[in-house]
């Protein structure tokens, strides 16, 4: 009886492992341009993603981004009100594992110097979908 | 699905890489928010000209060039990076000219993007 107890114990083990879900990997989206916020998500969702939302300010994206602590944060630097540099730095504090992706036309240095992590430039869209696709690999390891 | 005949202001790389991402449905959906987000985009653009909000009329030049690169059409992003620029730097400076080449870029740009999605 041990033996047989043994023996299927690894078997268990196995099956759960097997029906164990894939664990997506989670990003927002911040951008005040409703097609790039469009074409990110679909770029996200390609590369394996799960997008939580989709907003058009740095203050709803620093909230939702402290709230869910995302993989990725993919941001937009000239928005309203406050810039996405403006929340790089309260990022990094707050959610230190979030990877920020900065998709934007504007001059990126103050938000490299800042933290954040990749830059592509608006228009690059096989560049983004490179990024996005070695950020999933390395997340879901 | 045929390029449109003026491919000089379209860049087709551009066009190619949102179609290997999504498909003619991603591209048309993107077109289509484009096109409805053109001409408010435009007349704030006026607005802010005329009332001398070089800021407001910085940010709406910088968010159309944005959306302009992603879908290829260089001549429209050209401009909007100009008076981006102008807006920024020389907010002195007459921009009716500018803005003027602005909408006729933009005239131009609507149809390329109409004939590139069209059945």
């Amino acid at each position: 009886m041990t033996k047989t107890a043994v023996k299927k114990a690894p078997a268990k083990k196995a099956a759960a492992k097997k029906k164990a879900p894939v664990k997506k990997p989670r990003a927002v989206i911040c951008d005040d341009d409703a097609m790039s916020r469009q074409l990110a998500r679909s770029a996200l969702e390609r590369c394996g993603f799960e997008v939580l939302a989709g907003v058009g300010t740095a203050l709803e994206a620093l909230q939702l981004v402290m709230t869910y602590q995302p993989d990725v944060l993919m941001l937009d630097l000239v928005l309203p009100a406050m810039s996405g540099e403006d929340i790089v730095i309260p990022i990094q504090r707050g959610a230190p594992d979030t990877t920020i992706v900065i998709s934007s036309s504007h001059d990126p240095s103050a938000a490299i110097h800042n933290g954040a992590s990749y830059i592509v430039p608006k228009g690059q869209t096989k560049r983004l979908e490179e990024v996005l696709t070695m950020l999933a690999a390395r997340i879901t390891g | 699905m045929a390029f449109p005949s003026q491919t000089d202001q379209l860049d087709q790389a551009a066009v190619q890489a949102l179609l290997d991402l999504g498909g003619q449905e991603l591209l048309r959906e993107l077109v289509d928010l484009f096109v409805a987000d053109l001409q408010p985009r435009l007349d704030e653009l006026d607005r802010a000209i005329t009332e001398g909000d070089n800021i407001a009329a910085a940010n709406v030049a910088h968010a159309l060039k944005g959306s302009c690169l992603y879908l290829g059409l260089s001549s429209l992003a050209d401009v909007s990076a100009r008076m981006e620029n102008s807006q920024r730097v020389n907010a002195q400076q007459d921009a009716q000219p500018l803005l003027a080449e602005l909408h006729r870029c933009a005239e131009n740009a609507t149809s390329l993007l109409k004939e590139l999605v069209s059945p």
